[in-house]
Formats: structure tokens, C-alpha cells, sequence
């Protein structure tokens, strides 16, 4: 702290201009995309969503019609009503497999590097890739309800029953847990050796260490996956807009695909704005209120006294 | 307490970076703008593009340098169209430079555009950098009436164009308000290839231009049968779920519209009564299920060309494909008449942006003329390498009396097919593209099990009020 104060108080040396110069040189090719690239279209979105632009035709004010209409539009609630479901479905069920996966594969047995490469491969597999994959995994006479016929199951129609095609998603989404799986195991790698040594020593078993030990150190990471998590799936764009396009009746219609169709196929530039925005507010929401919980279940070991 | 606090900043950064790049996410491919032509059919993997053939390869450095044209100045005129290199060394290549021979002082530029083809065009138009001449199909109207192109009827009045002789009702649907904005180039509309060994099996005589829907419907129940008497279907009668260049055309020819003088119509007694019948038959089982789709993941296309259906309705551009395949013995004609004459429009037309300056407005509109005209027409019909718009060419001997692949088909009924063309409202208006969409999620629905045939109209009554409310 000391260091901080008697830092304030000093000028700037040439030293550290030349430092903030070279800092602002080096970022530049970022901080110009991101002004370029990012934040105008950003500003000119806001500003598009108070008026019924068409990217043809004359933009004209009209204030908070396309709010006031996207909130009347049952397309559009569907739409996030689809999204929040498959958001709760896919991100704890894709956190639960990923942290049991990184577990299972952080013990050191022969040719486990195998199987990390194996369960990482899916993770490196393009989404489109998947998706077109996934259609003949999920259709009707597909692989998986093959298996489950095995079983005895008589699997749903996966794409075509309104009930089911939400689940197919989720069982998409399963299928790149590797990309999780990978932060989770460097976590659980990192975790101090002396902890378990010591839980061994005190009798802990390993549910107890597992428990006690393990899950607490990576939190952190946890917490950042689920935050990404959540975020990823509320934009969910390439699994609808390859696998159903929406359907069977808008009942796999998510926020992301159904404004890029109001936008590109029917242009309404300026509705499918005030959605973007819609969703923005709704992702702040999400990632507010998973922020503030943090401090809950969070653990940082500088916060140990 | 420092490690926290960047998580949360990273947490923020990432939270915005994710939702602004969310939207450019589009790693799909949207299917061009053809769209409801060749790649809606039923997932069609033959689709038009694809069957382009390649058959003029040289030179295709011509449209871009060259050598200038001693008369007159030189001016370069730029157009766009959807597909791949096929489609345009197919399809255009061999006019465009017949054109640029039989007129040196004009270049013509073209830009093909293998994908999101309606977005990027769209986005031209917004920059003020549209290409001179742009090939449109049903989304033409929805561009129109937003004046992106220029109003040709003084042109077409001028020059003395024919368009009830040449296209017939086909120019309607490149008409918004009585103004004429495009020259049907390519055509083409729904016809049916049926297969002559699955008919002679079921003793069913052949199809002819004066079938009519009740022999179809009478038909597909006969082909569809189990050839090995392993209990599971494998012989159907037809292929024909959501796709609107079937159902749609059949509405018509029943007496039936969805949108007419721009007013929802579809709920009506004919509509049902078609409807009942086209649900019926996917119920029975004589047309390809859904599942049946799904499972072999490929369009109902592939299960003709496979001899596995009595009939197949769609565009033309099976042709090539099912000529080429040895073993299946097929033939074209028209559809199936209703009480009505009426054909389902594929084709597509060039058009001159509203935007381009008045000289190469004037190359442009010699460019569409020429690629318009029974010359070029003749040579877009030679060997099929597409359909040409012009029915003095689909009437002509050479078209008609040509071989495809070693073999002689009834190429006849294409003009017969093109004449029958009525252009349903839907065509007339900016809706087009939304309420088409609406109309196929109701039928799949419908298809699917979850309406009746009078649900099924009732809700694509409602839902069509509501979105022209919206126009």
C-alpha cells in the first residue's frame, strides 16, 4: 500500500511515458478493432433500435415501438423462453460432466494422455461440423435411438417432436464438454499436492478429499465457466440454424437465430436491433446476479486470513 | 482479493465481447437465395447450381480486361448472380461472351455469390455499390418495392417486347405495381418425372399432359408398396411434404389461392378439400416420411433417382442428374391438372439497379435484352444446362427435339408446364419470403400429425392476416 502512495507523488519519469507509449503502440491493432469493429456498430445498433429501418428505405424515429412490439410478439417470447430452457438444461449439466470428466482424466494412469486427446477431440470439431454430425445422430431412425432401442427405449423423434428437440440440443452441447473439461483439469492439476497429503495423513477419504479439497480450489474456474457458459448458450445461433431452423413450430426457436431472421430474411434491421439489446440487458442480468452469488461459493486463497 | 477482482473484470470483458461478436456468428450456411427453388426441394441434393455443367471452360479472363471497342466508348457494366463457378460456366458464361463479341464497347463484370446471396446484395444497395444487373427470383418483389430497380415497362413498351408471348403469366411475378422491374431469364416450374418401370408394374398407364389430381392421388396409393415382404414399406408413391412448388401449385389448380387482390384467402372449402386429400396421403404412408427423410438424410429427390418412387414433383433440375443414371427408367410431364391451369414459378430474372448511372443503365438494359433474347435463350436450353424463361425457345425444335444424356424425353411439356404458370398474390407483395415460411411451418405441423387439414388452414389464415398487417 506504502508503495502505491509514494508512487502517486512522483511525476512521471521519461521511463514510464516511454512505457505508456509503447503499452498503447502494442494494444493499438486491438483497441482500433475494437473501436472500429465493435463499439461503433454497437452505438449505431442502439440507435437503430428506435427506428423502423429496413436498410432500403428512409430510417424514421419511432421511440420504443419495437421494444413495446417485441414484448407483444409471441415469436419473440417463445424464442427466449426456448433459450432460457436450454440455458438451465445445458450449462449445470455441462459443468456436473465436465468437472466428473477432468476428475476421472486428472489421475495419473497409464495412456491417459490418450484419453484426454480422445475427449478433446470434439471440442476441436467445427460447429458446423457437429451440427451436420448431430443430424443423423438425432434423427428418428438415428444412431442414438438405435442404442436406446437396444435398451429397450423407444426413442422420441428428437427433431420433430416440439417436446424432445430442445433435449437434442442439450445432448449437442454435451458433445463439446471437452473445451470445459480442459480448464477444469488444469485446475484440478494445480491444486497443491501438500493439501491431499495432508487430508491422507488426517484419514480423509478420497469422496472426502474430492469434496473437501478439490471442488473448493476450483471454484474460481468454475465460476468463470459457468459465467461463459451462460453466456454462450443465450446466444445460441449455429445448432438452430443448422439442425431445425426454428422448428417444428418455433420450438426450438432461440433469440439469436429469430433476430438474425427478422434482420437478413425480413428486414427488420431495426426490430432485430431492439432484440440484440434485449438480449444484452437480459446477459447483464444473468451475469449480475451469478457475480454477486459468487462470494458465496467462490473461494480465493488470498481471502483466507 | 486482487485474483477476484480480475475474474469478475474477465468475466465482464468476455460478457461483452461474446454478445458483440454473437451476432456475426452466422457459421451456417444460409441457402442463397435460389433458395426456395432448387435447395428447398425436399433437400434436394441436386440441386440446380450443382448440376450446371461445365461445359464452355475457356477464358472466362474475357469480362474483366480485353481489348477496347473502336466504335463507341467503353463502358463496364457489373452483375451478380447466386450459385457457384458451375452455375456461371454453365449458365452464363457462354452468353456473356457471345454478348461481349456482339458488342465490344460494353464489359461485363460478373460477380458470383456462392452464399447469403439476398444479404450481401442487400447490403450493396445500402452502400450505393449494387451491381448494374442483378438476378432476383422471388425475392425480387420484396426488393422492388423498396426501389432498388429500375421500372423497365417504358423500355419493354418501346422496343416492342411481347411479354404475354414470350413469358406469359410468368412476367407477373416480376411486376410490383404495374411496373415491370425484370426479364424473366431463367425459367422453370414445378413438373413430374415419373418412373416408366414402377408404372408398367402397378399397370398404371402413363402420365400425360391431361392428368389430372385425382389420378394422382388414385396413383400414389398404387406404387406404394413392400418389394421384399420384409413388412416395411420401401416403394412409395410420391414425395411431396412442406414443399410449396407441390402443395402451392395444387391449391391453384384447385381453384384455391393464399393470397389473392392482397387479401388472405387460404382458409377456404377448396384449399380444405386439396389439403385433405395431400394430408391423407402422407398419413397412408404413399409419400416419404419425415422420418423416412431423416433416417437416409437425403431429399426425396435421391429416392427417385434410386427407383424408389412412382412420382416426383419438382423443378427441373432433375433432369440431368436422373438422365445419368443408367438403371431408371423415367420420363417428364406436366402436373396433375385441378379444375384450373396453374404452375408453381421457379425461374428468375435480371433487373437493372436503380442506382447505376444513365449510361450503363443503357449497357445494362442491351445486356438483359441480348441474354433475353431467343439467340441467347437457345443456347441456355442446349443440353439443358438450365431452363431457358423464353417460350419461344422451350417451344422451339431445337429444344424440344434435343437428347439429354443419349435419351429422348417429353421435353415439350416445359413450355406446356411454363404456359400453365399463374402466379399466386403471395408472388405480388414484400411477404412473400415471411409468409412462405409460416406457410411450410404449418404444413410440416400439419404433416407431422399435430393439425387437422381445417387447423392447419385456420392457423395459416391467422397467422397471414397478421404478418401482412405488418407490410
Amino acid at each position: 500500500m506504502s508503495d502505491k502512495k509514494s508512487r502517486k507523488k512522483v511525476p512521471y519519469t521519461d521511463r514510464a511515458k516511454r512505457q505508456r507509449r509503447w503499452f498503447f503502440f502494442f494494444i493499438s491493432p486491438w483497441l482500433f478493432g475494437f473501436l472500429a469493429m465493435t463499439l461503433g456498430p454497437m452505438i449505431y445498433s442502439f440507435a437503430m433500435s428506435f427506428t423502423d429501418w429496413d436498410m432500403f428505405t428512409q430510417m424514421n424515429f419511432i421511440a420504443l415501438d419495437n421494444y413495446k412490439q417485441a414484448f407483444t410478439d409471441s415469436r419473440f417470447l417463445i424464442s427466449v423462453k426456448n433459450t432460457f430452457i436450454y440455458t438451465f438444461m445445458s450449462v449445470p449439466v455441462n459443468l456436473l460432466l465436465s468437472v466428473a470428466m477432468a476428475y476421472l482424466l486428472s489421475f495419473r494412469l497409464k495412456g491417459m494422455k490418450v484419453f484426454r486427446t480422445i475427449y478433446y477431440i470434439p471440442a476441436v470439431v467445427p460447429a458446423v461440423a457437429s451440427c451436420v454430425l448431430f443430424k443423423n445422430i438425432l434423427a428418428t431412425k438415428g444412431i442414438l435411438n438405435q442404442g436406446l432401442a437396444l435398451l429397450g427405449i423407444q426413442g422420441p423423434r428428437w427433431l420433430l417432436d416440439k417436446e424432445c428437440v430442445l433435449g437434442g440440443f442439450v445432448i449437442l452441447a454435451l458433445w463439446t464438454v471437452g473445451s470445459t473439461m480442459v480448464l477444469m483439469l488444469s485446475a484440478i492439476n494445480s491444486v497443491g499436492e501438500e493439501l491431499y497429503e495432508s487430508a491422507h495423513l488426517d484419514g480423509a477419504t478420497r469422496f472426502q478429499m474430492f469434496k473437501g479439497i478439490t471442488i473448493p480450489q476450483i471454484t474460481p474456474i468454475i465460476f468463470f465457466n459457468l459465467i461463459t457458459g451462460i453466456i454462450g448458450a443465450l446466444q445460441t445461433f449455429t445448432q438452430v440454424y443448422m439442425l431445425t431452423d426454428g422448428g417444428p413450430d418455433y420450438a426450438s426457436s432461440m433469440i439469436v437465430p429469430y433476430l438474425y431472421k427478422n434482420a437478413f430474411s425480413y428486414y427488420r434491421m431495426g426490430y432485430a436491433s431492439s432484440m440484440a439489446w434485449i438480449l444484452f440487458a437480459i446477459v447483464m442480468v444473468f451475469s449480475l446476479i451469478v457475480m454477486k452469488s459468487s462470494t458465496m461459493w467462490v473461494f480465493y486463497e488470498e481471502e483466507v486470513k | 482479493m486482487k485474483k477476484k477482482k480480475m475474474a469478475q473484470v474477465c468475466a465482464m470483458a468476455l460478457a461483452g465481447a461474446m454478445l458483440l461478436t454473437g451476432c456475426g456468428n452466422d457459421a451456417g450456411q444460409s441457402s442463397g437465395s435460389g433458395s426456395s427453388t432448387a435447395e428447398d426441394s425436399q433437400n434436394s441434393q441436386n440441386s440446380q447450381e450443382s448440376q450446371a455443367p461445365a461445359d464452355s471452360q475457356e477464358e472466362s479472363s474475357q469480362e474483366s480486361g480485353g481489348d477496347a471497342a473502336a466504335d463507341g466508348e467503353e463502358v463496364t457494366i457489373s452483375f451478380t448472380h447466386w450459385g457457384g463457378d458451375g452455375t456461371y460456366e454453365g449458365v452464363y458464361q457462354p452468353r456473356i461472351e457471345a454478348f461481349m463479341e456482339k458488342y465490344p464497347n460494353i464489359k461485363v463484370e460478373v460477380i458470383t455469390v456462392a452464399d447469403d446471396y439476398e444479404t450481401k446484395i442487400q447490403t450493396q444497395f445500402a452502400g450505393n455499390k449494387l451491381p448494374d444487373v442483378c438476378q432476383v427470383a422471388e425475392n425480387g418483389i420484396g426488393f422492388a418495392t423498396k426501389g432498388m430497380f429500375l421500372d423497365l415497362s417504358d423500355r419493354i413498351q418501346s422496343n416492342g417486347i411481347d411479354t404475354e408471348a414470350l413469358w406469359s403469366n410468368v412476367i407477373d411475378q416480376y411486376t410490383y405495381d404495374g411496373q415491370i422491374f425484370g426479364l424473366p431469364d431463367r425459367g422453370g416450374c414445378t413438373i413430374m418425372y415419373y418412373n416408366k418401370d414402377l408404372f408398367d408394374d402397378a399397370q398404371i398407364p402413363y402420365p400425360d399432359k391431361d392428368w389430372t389430381l385425382d389420378d394422382y392421388f388414385d396413383a400414389i396409393q398404387k406404387l406404394t408398396k413392400d418389394t421384399d415382404g420384409d413388412g416395411v414399406i420401401d416403394q412409395w408413391g410420391t414425395t411431396s411434404t412442406h414443399y410449396q412448388a407441390i402443395w402451392g401449385y395444387m391449391f391453384q389448380a384447385n381453384g384455391g389461392n393464399l393470397i389473392k387482390d392482397g387479401q388472405v384467402v387460404v382458409n377456404s372449402p377448396e384449399n380444405l378439400e386439396l389439403l385433405t386429400k395431400y394430408n391423407d396421403a402422407y398419413q397412408n404412408g404413399y409419400v416419404v416420411s419425415y422420418e423416412e427423410l431423416e433416417q437416409a438424410n437425403q431429399g426425396g429427390d435421391a429416392y427417385f433417382q434410386q427407383g424408389k418412387l412412382g412420382m416426383n414433383l419438382t423443378g427441373m433440375w432433375c433432369i440431368k442428374g436422373y438422365s445419368e443414371e443408367e438403371g431408371l427408367n423415367f420420363d417428364i410431364t406436366t402436373v396433375p391438372k385441378g379444375i384450373q391451369d396453374a404452375g408453381w414459378p421457379m425461374g428468375s430474372a435480371l433487373t437493372i439497379s436503380a442506382k447505376s448511372d444513365p449510361a450503363k443503365q443503357e449497357a445494362a438494359w442491351t445486356f438483359i435484352q441480348y441474354m433475353t433474347s431467343a439467340e441467347a435463350q437457345a443456347m441456355l436450353g442446349d443440353g439443358i444446362a438450365d431452363c431457358p424463361a423464353n417460350l419461344e425457345t422451350l417451344s422451339s425444335d431445337a429444344f424440344v427435339n434435343q437428347q439429354v444424356n443419349g435419351r429422348d424425353l417429353s421435353l415439350d411439356i416445359i413450355g406446356t408446364s411454363m404456359e400453365r404458370v399463374t402466379i399466386d398474390g403471395l408472388f405480388r407483395g414484400p411477404y412473400y419470403q415471411e409468409i412462405i415460411d409460416e406457410a411450410r411451418n404449418q404444413m410440416k405441423e400439419m404433416l407431422l400429425g399435430r393439425l387437422t387439414p381445417e387447423q392447419c388452414l385456420e392457423t395459416m389464415q391467422k397467422n397471414f392476416e397478421e404478418i401482412l398487417s405488418r407490410y
